[in-house]
């Protein structure tokens, strides 16, 4: 617990903690082990690891709270409307969701993200944009499907009888009821989303160079793996850092949110 | 049973059906206009560039090519690549045997290590050392994507492959030069079904009928196989359909990883170099596959549990 603050803090507070640019390159300084005047050693154009992991693990975090707070209002937006209303509206919905779910995750995710993501000022925005989209039909069919069960309760059947207004049942009955399946959902999710934007960035999709991302650090290292595995093994293990984090901070979320209301 | 199944035919197709429609969009809305990819350098004149759109059919409203493209791919005839004039359909098939043959293989694997692992940790679970193992694998498993066990294993030297043999000429040969990028993909894939089969069989461990058989004088191996396991293998079998789908992804990014002859790889490739009816086909014959595992997932659920047959 203490080492999930201790690395959020490290991660927002970067700009202060980075002892160099991450983009500064001493062409000098290439390929150093970890030492004193760099923590953890430099990559082949000189850049401070530390620094590029820093900076890469703020990149990735922010773009995973972004795609999936995006996802989260879309998805679930969409899922209650639909579940609410039903009809011909909940039906075409649903195939939608439908077929965006008969895509396999990475297989959308690169076709988005060479398509359209590359104009839409490509790099971070568009990682965003691209997990977002993958991300939505995730949460929209567990909204609809759950705002389905929730029009059985017979607390909803009084209400309408009461005579209450539609908007006001959804928002009074309908979303708290929905809120902790949607967290659950979200804690699955944002740890998905950093292994994504790491494979996105690995394969070229994600954040351009020569903005630090783990993913795209992971390919440069690659390359000459076998002369200096360092700059491969050092992004690798703040990766999966980064992901344990964010696992442990979801199952936090989760309990806070989820387990207690229901 | 019969009427279940052709229900979820047809609804499958159907979901094929919209689903290459929507990719078909989504790669028409690719920058780069393939007539000037196709020619090159004589782009810059007007009346060759027409010229190559009229072949290519690019001056045909939207539907209309998107059903000539259906209608042919249905037989066969997945077009032209941009890049190199061959026929798309000979590009594909090659590498969609690969990496069906290579999803398959990291399947097994992935099985291979969770499904004896579950029955392991369920079976000792009264253990404070063994569950305690459980949770650091289990956490490490999942938060290791799979290119980054891809390069431990390539930093440990595992790295050129060379050619590999189609499985039908050399099996054996296969197999060992597969294994290590299967590896990575079933470390991951296997720890999330782990998981699934675990909580599963927890939850039936709480049932009576399981104090009933332990009151019987059953030896604790045998309960657990022959009522946890089997009755926790349902819920499991579903999850592992849904996993396919992460399984294909996970091998895109590992084929690059590995440089396998694999549609991951082409997808790709196809991808940045503009291809697009290469990405198209990739992605379309992708998610068939995924469709008809999803299908016989579905047969399968209907098999073993009879009340799902209704829905």
């Amino acid at each position: 617990m203490l080492f999930v603050l201790i690395v959020a803090l490290l991660l927002s507070l970067t700009p202060s903690f980075a002892p160099y640019s991450p983009l500064q390159m001493n062409s000098k300084d290439r390929f150093r082990m970890p030492d004193m005047h760099y923590l953890l050693g430099t990559d082949r154009y000189g850049r401070d690891i530390l620094s590029r992991i820093l900076y890469g693990s703020r990149t990735s975090a922010l773009i995973a709270l972004a795609s999936v707070g995006i996802a989260f209002t879309a998805g679930t937006t969409i899922g209650t409307v639909s579940g609410f209303v039903g009809g011909w509206i909940d039906t075409i919905f649903m195939r939608v969701v439908d077929i965006l779910f008969a895509i396999p995750l990475m297989v959308l995710a690169i076709v988005i993200a060479g398509t359209i993501a590359g104009g839409v000022a490509g790099g971070i925005k568009g990682t965003i944009f691209t997990i977002s989209i993958v991300y939505s039909p995730i949460f929209a069919r567990v909204a609809r499907n759950t705002t389905w069960l929730i029009r059985e309760e017979p607390f909803f059947e009084a209400a309408r009888a009461l005579g209450a207004d539609p908007s006001w049942i959804m928002l009074k009955h309908v979303v708290p009821n929905l809120l902790p399946i949607c967290i659950s959902q979200v804690a699955i999710l944002l740890p998905n989303a950093i292994v994504v934007e790491a494979a996105l960035s690995f394969l070229g999709l994600g954040v351009n160079p020569p903005y630090p991302s783990l993913g795209s650090m992971l390919q440069e290292g690659r390359i000459y793996i076998d002369i200096f595995p360092w700059a491969t093994v050092a992004p690798a293990a703040a990766l999966v850092i980064v992901v344990l984090v964010f696992n442990i901070l979801s199952e936090l979320l989760e309990q806070r949110f989820s387990s207690k209301r229901r | 049973m019969v009427s279940y199944v052709l229900r979820r035919l047809v609804a499958s197709c159907l979901t094929i059906f919209v689903a290459t429609l929507v990719l078909y969009t989504l790669v028409d809305l690719m920058p780069g206009d393939p007539a000037q990819i196709m020619l090159g350098v004589d782009a810059a004149d007007p009346i060759k560039l027409q010229a190559a759109r009229h072949q290519l059919g690019l001056d045909k409203p939207f539907l209309a090519r998107y059903c000539d493209w259906f209608l042919n791919a249905l037989t066969g005839n997945l077009g032209n690549s941009l890049q190199s004039g061959q026929p798309v359909a000979g590009i594909v098939m090659e590498r969609f045997l690969f990496t069906l043959e290579f999803t398959l293989y990291c399947l097994a694997i992935a099985l291979c290590i969770s499904l004896p692992a579950a029955f392991l940790s369920i079976r000792f679970n009264e253990s404070h050392v063994c569950r305690m193992i459980t949770r650091i694998m289990s956490s490490i498993g999942l938060a290791t994507p799979e290119f980054v066990w891809g390069l431990v294993l390539l930093s440990l030297g595992w790295a050129s492959l060379g050619k590999i043999p189609s499985l039908f000429h050399s099996p054996v040969e296969n197999l060992t030069k597969l294994f290590a990028p299967a590896i990575c993909v079933g470390i991951v894939v296997g720890t999330a079904v782990f998981k699934m089969a675990r909580s599963s069989m927890l939850q039936i461990m709480e049932a009576p009928y399981i104090s009933t058989a332990r009151a019987k004088g059953l030896a604790e191996n045998v309960v657990i196989e022959r009522h946890v396991f089997r009755n926790g293998m349902i819920p499991t079998i579903t999850f592992i359909g849904i996993e396919f789908g992460y399984l294909l992804s996970g091998v895109v990014v590992t084929e690059t990883l590995f440089a396998l002859p694999g549609m991951g790889r082409l997808l790709l490739q196809s991808v940045s170099q503009r291809d697009y009816p290469v990405v198209l086909a990739v992605a379309s014959l992708v998610t068939v596959l995924f469709t008809v595992a999803n299908l016989m997932v579905d047969v399968l659920c209907g098999i073993l549990d009879p009340r799902i047959r209704y829905t």
